[in-house]
């Protein structure tokens, strides 16, 4: 999805972190302590580390079944087994799968399919074991990008705090893959100087990033603080109180996002109603009607379905995760 | 043997009658050296490849670069290596200027430039130096340069990375098959670096090794003109982080024809005839073309694994041989000459095919990468130290100012702190990577037009101090070396198990680099591949507790890197290696001592006798009941304790200091919580903080609060009292 020549510019190191921070990735000191085993054909261990530097006696191994404990017994959150030449037959797999000259995502995907079937097929083990989100396809990936990303358009993030653009990012899509990844610096290049209030800026900035790099199809602005509490937020109704109290601005909005914030009412009334209701699923009995009606919302579909998971969902908790590893 | 002196006579060992020598002299000797992995007797380390540079390419007898501890030597005059990353390729030409001027007025005095293949070769044959598009105008970059007395860092790749779509290399040469390296099963070996994996060159492949010197020959008709000592260009750099393309597992490639036809001649140069192949290994083989590389680990005693540490070696051969026929081409070509080479060796190094050592038998310079976040100081300090040790100009080829988007992200404290650590431990020159801002890159020290960002301000302070205080002459003392044994390294390398994911990208990941090797003893009565971290880092701990300054020492270093220790300490086993055994025995002739343990080795690498020195005392360092004994072998290089004891807290220093004393002291903080450092002072004295300006002061004792995750830089002053009385004995000096 990105393209030969893809460009990324306007970020300093601060604005960058922000960004990665505010996306969920671990950018500061967390280390969550894993326990990795490599497994003999015949199951014995031949190797065995954590990831905070412990090398563990591969004695200490009795199986699968006790990964749990000696997890525990390492102070490791996670454990992993990896029966021994795996790493190797996925490589070997990967690289026969993989084009030259195709794609990213195309080539990464095939890794991604082979690291699942590995795991199928217990050659992979992961302590506790995790739900495992359906792996999208190429097909379904371009699919949600056509969705957020249409081809000939921009995106634009912006996050203020103080007055400032904390951060933000310029995406562009043209000929079916991502060309810009633009930060800060380059944005107020194209807007110039800025109110410091994103209510009344984020006019200005689509604008200008609408004449300066593409037809803008969806911006999204809003206040650190507010936007940091909702993205670690999965309470149903809660985006949509944001933007009923305009701590965020869509702008423009497609009509997915409109789509999306209906979802999100649909399910804080059911939740509500089910809290009323003594626990009878709202939501559940609608399901019938409710996919039916999604049927016919045709092009506009959802990112949800084209992905087979939900990403803001995923991020909730992954966010969650962070701040429970920062508060121990 | 021919051997050739830094002048660029040569006679042969043998009878000693002068010769002259052509350039396949000098490539089969660079070759015999790298696989003989022998020191040149009469010539420093780092000037092997200088001396037939110099033969080759005539230039005014009076033009030298040389190599110091504190910098370049450069007509007689010392210049600091301190250098920044331009891409000129990526900014508009009319921004040049003042992003040089930017730099100069840093304190840099040297520009890095990559000249990507790609970008200049836009399709097979056609070229474009500035042509079609003016950011390519390579010539006038480097007139640029030079008119405004800035040095040049040349790097012509063929690999380059930078962010480069396929590392700057062209895509049909990673879509020739002929071109490629190969898996052990045949098939391409991917690197799905963004925006597009691809596959990776083949070091062996000889359709690509043609395509390299056709782009230096190219190359060279350009920038020929501006090499020193008419032009700027005074250092070149062959290839580029030269791990395999970062898929360096030792049974991820290369098992193409041509390199299995190296793994062949390595064999035959190590062996001489498949009888003796045939005794060292217990295979019986009548003809060369029996020997099967092989294609994952499979020993189950000390004499299968020879098979195994020969093509780990063997690899290491491959691509130091490689690099050295690219350094002779770019000598062939002019490129190099009185300009010297240099190499950037890419992080991860406890677990890639060439440290340090052996690299300093491939280019004059070697130099390393420096990209970790602060959390990772300890890395630092091990990597500054390796490179202290095994090389005579530490220089960080890449100190990371800021980071490309794909890797995890650097904040501005994490580039200040890793390069106030890397200094703190004896770098005496660094390339600010990226000096310029430019495309797929964030945290730059100048923007386009050459103005400071705040990262800017704070290195441009950085610097000033270092200028202030003429940091790069100082010295950090340091009279033990801490042997890393090569054998071991390979041994570690060979027993991973987890393929791809290379102990090299174990390290890399704060990871140690034998953490996932397999836990068998192969008949020894240690699991060698891992104890011997274990020891060394035993061996450091007890060293940093001590408060005694060290380096470590790659076992095929140059015997000369060796000789201002006074104690060595070295892992030794059963299995022992010969690097190590040959600077031991150097240090016990030049009356030195050395601790070794826990056993004594009795063989090499092809398990054949072992005549190992007597050490002075033999422990295993890993059990702390040994520890007084290593001490009370250690307490006569007591003597040379800097000063500035450190009490209460887990805080390191580090002294730096001239011919008349301390001058600047660095105290780091390992750990992420704040501590206290109480120093006991040798007089009265007051310490600048040279980036905060904050100022301590004592009498025999201050004490320093060093946040988590911080190198402080502090200047030694004597208290104003005794400055006056200093001052004045000083004038009676003068007069």
């Amino acid at each position: 999805m990105l393209s030969e020549d893809f460009a990324f510019r306007g970020f300093s190191a601060a604005s960058w972190d922000a960004l990665l921070t505010l996306m969920g990735q671990r950018t500061r000191e967390q280390k969550t302590a894993r326990l990795v085993v490599v497994e003999a054909p015949d199951r014995s261990a031949i190797a065995a580390f954590t990831t905070t530097g412990v090398i563990v006696d591969v004695a200490e191994y009795k199986g699968r079944d006790d990964l749990g404990q000696l997890c525990k017994h390492y102070g490791c959150v996670t454990g992993i087994v990896v029966r021994e030449g795996t790493v190797e037959r996925v490589s070997r797999h990967t690289a026969q799968q993989t084009a030259t000259g195709a794609d990213l995502f195309d080539q990464v995907l095939p890794l991604l399919h082979a690291l699942r079937e590995a795991e199928l097929q217990g050659a992979i083990y992961r302590y506790p074991p995790p739900t495992l989100v359906p792996l999208p396809t190429a097909f379904m990936l371009r699919k949600a990008l056509d969705l957020i990303l249409p081809d000939q358009h921009s995106l634009v993030f912006g996050v203020w705090e103080q007055g400032q653009l904390w951060t933000g990012m310029v995406l562009r899509r043209r000929a079916g893959l991502i060309d810009l990844c633009a930060g800060p610096d380059a944005i107020s290049d194209w807007v110039g100087p800025l109110g410091g209030d994103f209510h009344r800026d984020h006019r200005t900035i689509t604008y200008a990033v609408g004449r300066s790099v593409a037809p803008v199809h969806i911006g999204l602005y809003a206040e650190r603080k507010q936007l940091e509490a909702l993205l670690r937020n999965a309470e149903p109704g809660a985006w949509l109180k944001a933007v009923a109290l305009r701590e965020i601005v869509f702008d423009p909005a497609p009509p997915y996002v409109g789509a999306a914030l209906g979802a999100d009412a649909a399910r804080a009334t059911a939740q509500r109603a089910r809290a009323l209701l003594g626990g009878i699923d709202l939501l559940a009995h609608l399901q019938p009607y409710a996919s039916a009606a999604r049927s016919r919302l045709g092009p506009l579909g959802s990112i949800t379905r084209a992905l087979g998971f939900n990403p803001l969902h995923h991020l909730a908790a992954r966010l969650a995760d962070q701040d429970a590893d920062r508060d121990s | 043997m021919l051997i050739c002196n830094v002048r660029g006579n040569a006679h042969d060992s043998a009878n000693g009658i002068p010769r002259t020598l052509n350039k396949r002299d000098c490539a089969a000797m660079i070759v015999e050296r790298i696989l003989l992995l022998a020191p040149a007797p009469g010539a420093g380390g780092h000037s092997f490849l200088l001396c037939f540079a110099a033969m080759s390419t005539p230039s005014p007898s009076d033009a030298k670069i040389g190599v110091t501890h504190a910098g370049l030597l450069i007509d007689g005059q010392a210049v600091p290596l301190l250098a920044g990353a331009l891409h000129y390729f990526r900014i508009p030409k009319a921004h040049w200027r003042d992003a040089l001027l930017g730099m100069r007025d840093l304190g840099l005095r040297f520009v890095d430039i990559y000249t990507p293949w790609a970008v200049h070769e836009t399709e097979p044959g056609q070229y474009d130096f500035g042509q079609q598009d003016e950011r390519k105008d390579l010539a006038a970059l480097l007139s640029l340069a030079d008119s405004l007395e800035m040095r040049v860092i040349l790097r012509p790749g063929p690999h380059i990375n930078a962010e480069l779509t396929r590392f700057g290399i062209p895509q049909w040469i990673v879509d020739d098959e002929a071109c490629i390296a190969l898996g052990p099963g045949g098939e391409p070996v991917p690197l799905l670096a963004p925006p597009r994996g691809f596959a990776v060159p083949s070091y062996a492949s000889h359709k690509f090794r043609d395509h390299v010197q056709h782009w230096f020959s190219t190359l060279a008709d350009v920038v020929r003109p501006y090499m020193y000592p008419a032009g700027p260009i005074a250092l070149v750099q062959v290839d580029n982080e030269a791990a395999f393309y970062f898929r360096d597992s030792v049974y991820d490639q290369d098992y193409r024809q041509e390199a299995l036809v190296a793994y062949e001649d390595f064999l035959k140069a190590r062996y001489r005839t498949p009888q003796h192949y045939a005794e060292v290994h217990g295979t019986p083989i009548a003809r060369w073309s029996d020997i099967e590389p092989p294609r994952h680990f499979e020993a189950q005693t000390r004499r299968q694994l020879v098979r195994h540490l020969d093509w780990v070696e063997s690899q290491e051969h491959l691509l130091a041989k490689t690099l050295g026929e690219m350094a002779t081409d770019l000598t062939a070509q002019g490129l190099a000459g009185p300009a010297l080479t240099t190499h950037n060796i890419p992080m991860g190094d406890a677990g890639q095919p060439l440290g340090p050592g052996a690299f300093s038998r491939i280019v004059d310079l070697p130099g390393a990468d420096f990209y970790e976040r602060r959390s990772r100081l300890a890395s630092v300090k091990r990597r500054t130290l390796r490179l202290t040790g095994s090389v005579a100009l530490p220089f960080a080829a890449e100190a990371g100012v800021g980071g490309p988007p794909w890797l995890p992200a650097r904040t501005e404290e994490d580039s200040l702190q890793v390069l106030l650590c890397g200094l703190a431990y004896g770098l005496r020159g660094f390339n600010l990577y990226m000096a310029v801002d430019r495309d797929r890159w964030y945290g730059a020290a100048l923007d386009r037009r050459g103005e400071r960002t705040s990262m800017g301000k704070r290195v441009g302070q950085l610097l000033s101090a270092c200028r202030e205080l003429s940091f790069f002459e100082l010295r950090r003392r340091a009279p033990v070396g801490l042997i890393i044994p090569r054998t071991y390294q390979r041994l570690a390398r060979a027993t991973h198990t987890l393929g791809a994911i290379s102990p090299a990208l174990l390290d890399v990941s704060g990871i140690e680099a034998v953490a996932a090797c397999r836990q068998d003893r192969f008949g020894f009565n240690y699991t060698i591949q891992q104890h011997f971290a274990a020891w060394l880092d035993a061996a450091a701990a007890l060293l940093t507790q001590a408060q005694i300054p060290y380096v470590y020492v790659d076992s095929d270093a140059h015997p000369d890197r060796i000789a201002h220790l006074k104690t060595l300490l070295i892992p030794t086993y059963a299995l022992g290696d010969a690097g190590a055994c040959h600077l031991a025995q150097a240090c016990v002739a030049r009356g030195g001592t050395f601790i070794c343990g826990p056993e004594t080795p009795e063989f090499d690498a092809r398990m054949q006798p072992l005549t190992w020195p007597t050490a002075t005392c033999t422990v295993d360092l890993t059990q702390s009941h040994t520890h007084d004994q290593a001490l009370a072998a250690l307490t006569s290089i007591s003597e040379l304790d800097p000063g500035f004891r450190v009490t209460g807290a887990d805080i390191e220093r580090s002294v730096h200091e001239d011919q008349n004393g301390p001058k600047v002291l660095f105290l780091t903080n390992f750990h992420s919580h704040d501590g206290d450092a109480r120093l006991r002072l040798p007089h009265p004295m007051r310490l600048l903080d040279v980036l905060s300006g904050v100022t301590y002061k004592g009498n025999t004792h201050v004490t320093i609060t060093v946040p988590g995750y911080t190198c402080m830089m502090l200047r030694i002053r004597p208290a104003r009292s005794e400055r006056s009385t200093q001052e004045r004995q000083g004038m009676h000096h003068a007069e």
